[in-house]
């Protein structure tokens, strides 16, 4: 019955683009900088004319945030980000800088800083520092860097929580991702807690990679892309076990759900519908009744919820708000979506820092006027930007979802002794 | 996910028809891939151009029409219910079901209209005008409104017409980029500071006129953008209608949403549904391209995924056809007759859309889809620009589906 849709599809859909502006009025960074020629013009305009000529490509390009929310608005199916990013990786003539090749490594960089964490974070909060990493590295002196944690969330796990996953009947895959890795293993412990609770044993895969979407952010696609294989092998490993594979964090879900495809052009179609978020995991799980949650009676709290520009993208901030709304004593607002201004590793850098709190303003704003007890994102770099920008603590929905549960009452509910 | 009703389309049609279902305590999603049609609104809001005292028989000459399933006593409370539903929303709307008005195009023309938001120029009638003469500001660099034109119409109705220039410090950074002064980016500017110096040049221009007539380019960077403006001027202050995306459009895309959002209608942007289970003749689920094997499960389903341009029909070099269901669409005439030569004629492309019974129920190869509605441009029969009825069928339909749903619901 249903019809095929429209001939003549290219790369990013580009040709169907009608012109009618409509993402130029969703694009932030088009918002604050007037360099910036937009994504229309950056997208499918000036394609037309770099698929002529290489020549034609601008530079001006690199003030993309890969947010999508150009492509999240677009009526016509559009893949500007997409368009975009490539675009940047093919013809973008700069070396990368030592500051964005250390960014775009995340993976290294925590695995190194994890080991010296208490000197390190001691030193990225010293003004002499942060003045000398301004001069010599270009990372803005007014940033606050995140911290990193003294043990892995992947040390903790073997030493505390491997040898129990095995008693639980069911388990799932836990894409821990960087983030939670080296900079907030609380996260992943949290995660594990909530899980276990309702009868869900976790798993990790020895050889997960970086996601790799801030080595897409930086255009080094090589890179990313044997990060991307890699990754694939073990999720194919994983699925072929009969396991979902979910992150906490939406920007990794959806790079190794769609960029892996869009941008690295690797074929993941086998493997994309079991890649998930862990809110939606546990939604699904609740609402075919396959699991349930007890929450403790003097729980309370008024979070405002932050729709990170990715999970826009994924259109997945249903369940988190829907997980969210589920728990007692919990009262939630929802913040406008829009984008904070930090774009994964994008605001770190000192010559986006301007742009970058402009982009988020309005947002810190609104934040502060609401009197919250914290802001709930599934983000880890808004988190950041927004812990840095308001006087407001962030948490990941996990994280709140792990503070509320009676866990003896969860497992009672689920069956568990 | 579970609902009462599911909306597929965040357009005019879906969020108007939302809005009401959610105001009556009904659980209501709108799945809404891209933006909409509204994002282009000129401010005003189309009926009938012929004129409100012929709605009554619309239905005699054009059998086919949305309105011939209207009934024609409604309109009176139908016009009252979206003044009401904008209002709350923040963005009052002028205007009534006994007679059009007219507006200003942004070329200068006077055409009628049914409602329009109350910060536009507006006239009871050719040649009946409040007003004795205005100043109409220019903004330098600002290519997307033409005060010439608008001067030329405003002649017209008698009003001696000045031109001023003006130019603001915070506009020549978007000139930059040059196809970036648009009236959506002079807006968001339009906030703090930059607003109230806006405001005080506005005011240096002014002699003796009585209307200050300013593009439309407020109410995003300050929601009471204009207002302030007003009270700085100290003189009455209006805007006309500019060309390509519109600031008033952007606002009021937003403002129904979060109007939908605030009665607890639960919004799902940047996702395309792109199938659904049909058992007999009543549709189970849907599904879409975002959340894959999870079902959107409701008793009743409207579709408002608008004509042409929001993709709710999709031509291809033979056929017209609707890409969800694959139901019928009317007329059905070989390619060749799709357009008129001449481009001012009517055009029979603007008529095509979903084929619907008395009920705006659309069907499948005849047979009729029980818990699915159609509403907004999807549907056929109207030509929004000939007839001068695009948001008038666009809102009546809305409204009319919305009370069948909760009438039935209250059986
Ligand atoms: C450029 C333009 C300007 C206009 N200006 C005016 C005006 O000033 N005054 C007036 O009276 N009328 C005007 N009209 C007439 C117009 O048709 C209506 O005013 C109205 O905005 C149409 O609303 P709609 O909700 O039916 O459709 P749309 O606004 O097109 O909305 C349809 C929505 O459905 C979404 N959608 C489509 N397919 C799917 C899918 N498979 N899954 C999920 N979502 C989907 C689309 O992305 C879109 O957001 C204008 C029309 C156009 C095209
Ligand atoms: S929103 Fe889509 S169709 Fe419209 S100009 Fe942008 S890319 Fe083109
Ligand atoms: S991805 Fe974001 S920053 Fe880049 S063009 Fe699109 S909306 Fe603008």
């Amino acid at each position: 019955m249903k019809k095929q849709e429209s001939r003549n599809i290219s790369a990013g859909n580009f040709e169907q683009c009608t012109k009618c502006t409509i993402c130029t009025v969703y694009c932030p960074m088009l918002e604050v900088n007037p360099f910036y020629p937009g994504p229309k013009q950056a997208g499918a305009d000036g394609e037309r004319y770099r698929l002529k000529e290489p020549k034609y490509y601008d530079e001006a390009l690199r003030y993309c945030l890969n947010c999508k929310r150009c492509e999240v608005s677009c009526p016509s199916g559009v893949r500007i980000g997409d368009i975009i990013a490539l675009a940047r990786a093919k013809n973008s003539r700069g070396v990368p800088k030592l500051r964005d090749v250390l960014f775009a490594n995340t993976d290294l960089v925590g695995s190194v800083a994890t080991r010296v964490a208490p000197m390190l974070n001691r030193a990225l909060e010293s003004k002499p520092i942060r003045g000398a990493m301004d001069t010599l590295l270009a990372i803005d002196h007014r940033r606050i860097l995140p911290r990193y944690a003294e043990e892995k969330f992947t040390t903790w796990f073997a030493k505390n929580a491997l040898a129990e996953q095995s008693k639980y009947g069911r388990s799932v895959t836990y894409f821990h991702g960087c983030y939670a890795n080296y900079n907030d293993p609380q996260l992943g412990k949290d995660l594990v807690k909530v899980l276990n609770a309702v009868g869900f044993g976790v798993r990790l895969m020895e050889g997960e990679r970086c996601c790799g979407m801030t080595k897409i952010a930086s255009g080094m696609l090589s890179q990313a892309t044997a990060d991307a294989k890699r990754n694939l092998a073990e999720i194919r490993r994983e699925v072929g076990e009969g396991r979902r594979v979910i992150a906490t964090s939406s920007s990794c879900a959806f790079a190794l759900r769609d960029e892996y495809e869009h941008i690295l052009g690797l074929d993941n179609h086998d493997v994309r519908s079991s890649i998930s978020l862990a809110t939606r995991f546990i939604y699904r799980q609740m609402e075919r009744g396959n699991i349930k949650l007890a929450f403790r009676k003097d729980f309370k709290m008024r979070v405002a919820y932050h729709f990170a520009c990715h999970i826009e993208k994924l259109g997945w901030s249903i369940y988190s708000t829907s997980l969210l709304r589920m728990i007692e004593g919990l009262e939630l607002l929802l913040l406008p979506s829009q984008c904070c201004g930090m774009a994964g590793t994008y605001g770190l850098k000192r010559e986006n820092y301007n742009y970058s709190q402009a982009i988020g303003e309005s947002l810190f704003a609104h934040i502060e006027s609401l009197g919250v007890d914290c802001v709930a994102t599934d983000c880890e770099t808004c988190k950041g930007q927004i812990e840095m920008s308001t006087s407001v603590k962030v948490l990941h929905p996990i994280n709140i979802l792990a503070e509320a549960i009676d866990v003896e009452a969860t497992r009672k509910l689920n069956d568990l002794k | 996910m579970r609902y009462d009703t599911i909306i597929i389309g965040g357009g005019l049609a879906g969020l108007v028809s939302g809005i009401e279902l959610a105001r009556s305590g009904s659980r209501v999603a709108i799945i809404s891939s891209g933006k909409s049609a509204l994002h282009f609104c000129s401010g005003s809001f189309e009926f009938w151009s012929e004129g409100m005292a012929a709605v009554g028989s619309i239905a005699e000459h054009n059998p086919d029409h949305p309105y011939s399933k209207i009934d024609p006593k409604k309109i009176a409370r139908y016009t009252e219910q979206t003044k009401d539903i904008f209002a709350r929303a923040g963005m009052p709307l002028v205007g009534s079901a006994e007679a059009n008005h007219l507006r200003l195009t942004p070329l200068g023309a006077l055409k009628p209209a049914w409602l329009t938001m109350d910060e536009y120029v507006t006239f009871e009638a050719v040649g009946v005008s409040e007003y004795r003469s205005v100043v109409i500001v220019a903004i330098e660099g600002y290519l997307d409104f033409y005060p010439e034109f608008i001067a030329k119409g405003l002649e017209q109705m008698g009003l001696e017409c000045h031109i001023r220039e003006i130019s603001l410090a915070e506009f020549n950074r978007l000139r930059q980029s040059a196809t970036e002064m648009r009236a959506v980016n002079l807006s968001r500017t339009l906030k703090g500071s930059p607003l109230r110096e806006f405001a005080q040049r506005v005011k240096a221009l002014v002699e003796d006129e009585d209307l200050v007539l300013l593009p439309a380019i407020f109410g995003l960077g300050e929601e009471r953008g204009l207002q302030i403006v007003e009270e700085i001027v100290g003189r009455k202050v209006k805007v006309a209608a500019t060309v390509s995306a519109s600031a008033s459009g952007v606002r009021m895309q937003k403002r129904l949403t979060d109007a939908f959002q605030s009665l607890g209608g639960v919004f799902i942007g940047g996702d395309r549904v792109v199938g659904c289970t049909i058992d007999e003749s009543r549709i189970v689920s849907l599904n879409t391209a975002n959340h894959e094997e999870e079902e959107f499960v409701a008793e009743n389903y409207i579709l408002a995924t608008g004509s042409f341009f929001g993709r709710g029909i999709v031509a291809t070099p033979e056929e017209v056809y609707e890409p969800i269901l694959g139901l019928d669409v009317v007329p059905q005439m070989a390619r060749k007759e799709w357009y008129a030569d001449d481009i001012l004629d009517a055009q029979p492309f603007q008529k095509f859309g979903v084929a619907t019974d008395s009920e705006l129920h659309p069907m499948i190869d005849g047979r009729v889809v029980e818990n699915l509605y159609a509403v907004g441009s999807i549907l056929s029969g109207a030509d929004a620009v000939k007839e001068g009825c695009g948001a008038g069928v666009v809102i009546a339909t809305a409204l009319m589906v919305a009370e069948n749903i909760l009438a039935y619901k209250h059986k």
